[in-house]
């Protein structure tokens, strides 16, 4: 079964549409940057951009940076949010639970095939972010944000932590859009739906009235990626993010999985 | 009776909230049988079909399917059972025989031999030559007939079909007709769920009628269209034969028409009835013996069009 979801997955020209679009945002800002030399001034404006311009070695993460804060979860969330909901709405579900799929294994292999879209699109664009800040930039040894500089075996394997983190809390996003979407029978309410619980969680955490509960937010510690880039590298809030999105992705498994698993399917 | 029960409910029941949507119902389906399953809409037949398929869960009762209980055991029974439930459901943006080739590998099939069978089942339903056409181009008849390949994939020993003719035109529903009388003769068992009263009585054996989710009928199709006990005689000479019939011992007219009359014969015979006539000088073109048609059954036994609910 989770072959046949990764064969559907990669056969549906949306995935690579999606992702096409994903990567297509940072070569846009790359572009700018390049013709105009014109960065943000430093400390303001997406993390690292104004790196960047000295150093292309940073442009994956930078890219990542980009689109995380909006693009990617939406991106995320519409192909989870149609994980299920939208078998429902072709009116393919009840077939294939008739074939029989046991509800379980289908699940499972929704879940594996969301979290294949999440790391093929983190993945990609951080490899094109990669070559892309190569060729414009040009690789050279990287300065830390903190100051001292970082050699190029270490910038591989802090941008592949920042993949592995984005990709982890890219996780978190698609099985809370997953569960939704065993809730209802149509895609856009599923993506709606997550989409409300991350918007609720980014305004939560600006607001001073909520710093009581900001450091559980789902949202609070995605771009904790920054810290991979100091030297030495500040793990905290890095391992609390990884902690942080575990839980989320457990409750919303658990929760689509009791959900899925008792209800009638009427689609 | 030595048949074996293929499909058995037992006091079956699903509420919706406060809704009964099926009451206690028991259905028996024999190997063999071509079973009618009618009913006014709302009146459970999909919610029945759904439970026999483990889509939804019953609220009280049992459900064997091939001997083994439903939903606990549905994985070792359901792989002999092909259906068609509430309409195609197809991804538009793929071809038909794609979509055939995605759902066959879902279940625990081997692929070896998935190609012919998807080969043999297009061929089955007259969509061999669709080629890479999309589903979402396809004709609703077109859909339907993908629907049934995808039902007889597997080469099932029971098809569930709920209305698998209501979308087809003319043509498309004699040769759907054709077909599942064809599948009947090869030994499959077919559960199948109606509006049309002809067609049930033209292709099915056995039929249960449900209304407001209880069972108010199940028996032999021929058992069901009865005879009613009235003669229609047809002839020119109408005065002469109510005279002779009124004078007759036992027979009671009951109506006339311009043409006809219909008559109760009492303990007379339908054919001392016709020698009586034609002794006498009356010219009968048509002498028939009246059955109940499904129509009248059903419409005897259910309520009145009402429509609880869109839901079948």
């Amino acid at each position: 079964m989770i072959a046949v979801e990764l064969r559907k997955l990669v056969t549906r020209p949306r995935t690579w549409v999606s992702i096409a679009m994903l990567t297509a945002l940072p070569l846009i800002v790359a572009a700018f940057l390049r013709v105009t030399g014109i960065g943000p001034r430093p400390g303001q404006g997406p993390a690292f951009l104004s790196q960047v311009l000295h150093n292309g070695a940073l442009f994956p993460a930078a890219a990542l940076a980009l689109i995380l804060p909006v693009f990617l979860p939406v991106a995320v969330s519409v192909v989870a949010g149609d994980s299920i909901a939208g078998e429902a709405n072709f009116g393919t579900l009840r077939y294939l639970l008739a074939r029989p799929v046991s509800r379980t294994r289908l699940l499972v292999a929704k879940v594996t095939a969301s979290a294949a879209f999440v790391f093929l699109a983190v993945l990609i664009v951080a490899a094109v972010g990669f070559a892309a800040g190569a060729w414009l930039f040009g690789i050279k040894p990287l300065p830390s944000i903190s100051g001292q500089s970082i050699g190029a075996q270490d910038a591989t394997w802090r941008t592949a932590v920042t993949v592995l983190y984005v990709g982890f809390s890219m996780l978190g996003v698609g099985t809370v859009a997953i569960f939704f979407s065993t809730l209802t029978d149509s895609p856009l309410a599923a993506a709606l739906g997550a989409l409300a619980v991350l918007v609720t969680s980014q305004v939560l955490d600006l607001i001073d009235a909520a710093s009581a509960v900001q450091p559980y937010l789902p949202t609070h510690y995605w771009l904790a990626f920054v810290d991979l880039f100091r030297n030495p590298v500040l793990w905290h809030d890095v391992v609390r993010g990884f902690g942080i999105q575990a839980v989320y992705l457990l409750v919303a498994l658990g929760a689509a999985w009791a959900n899925f698993t008792t209800k009638d399917i009427t689609s | 009776m030595t048949a074996t029960a293929i499909i058995s409910t037992r006091g079956l029941t699903k509420a919706f909230g406060p809704r009964l949507a099926v009451a206690d119902l028991n259905l028996t389906v024999n190997e063999g049988d071509v079973f009618g399953f009618l009913g006014p809409n709302g009146s459970g037949k999909t919610t029945t079909l759904r439970m026999l398929l483990g889509l939804v869960y019953a609220t009280s009762g049992t459900i064997e399917l091939f001997g083994h209980r439903i939903p606990r055991d549905a994985s070792l029974v359901l792989g002999k059972v092909g259906a068609l439930i509430e309409g195609p459901g197809f991804y538009p943006h793929r071809s038909g025989p794609a979509n055939l080739d995605l759902v066959d590998s879902a279940g625990s099939n081997s692929g070896r031999d998935r190609k012919s069978r998807i080969d043999e089942a297009l061929e089955r339903v007259g969509l061999a030559d669709s080629g890479r056409l999309k589903v979402g181009a396809y004709s609703t008849g077109m859909r339907q007939r993908l629907a049934l390949a995808a039902a007889l994939l597997r080469r099932p020993r029971l098809l569930v079909l709920d209305e698998p003719t209501a979308p087809l035109d003319p043509h498309g529903a004699r040769s759907m007709r054709d077909l599942i009388a064809e599948l009947a003769s090869d030994g499959v068992t077919v559960l199948l769920s109606s509006h049309l009263l002809s067609e049930v009585e033209t292709i099915c054996n056995r039929a249960a009628i449900v209304d407001r989710g209880r069972l108010v009928a199940q028996d032999e199709v021929a058992r069901l269209l009865a005879p009613t006990g009235q003669l229609w005689i047809t002839t020119p000479d109408l005065d002469k034969a109510e005279t002779l019939l009124r004078r007759a011992e036992g027979p009671n007219i009951t109506e006339r028409t311009t043409e006809r009359l219909a008559l109760d014969p009492g303990n007379m015979s339908p054919d001392a009835v016709n020698e009586l006539l034609v002794c006498s000088g009356v010219r009968v073109l048509e002498l028939t013996i009246e059955r109940a048609t499904l129509e009248d059954i059903f419409l005897r036994l259910t309520a009145d069009g009402r429509d609880v609910d869109d839901r079948g």
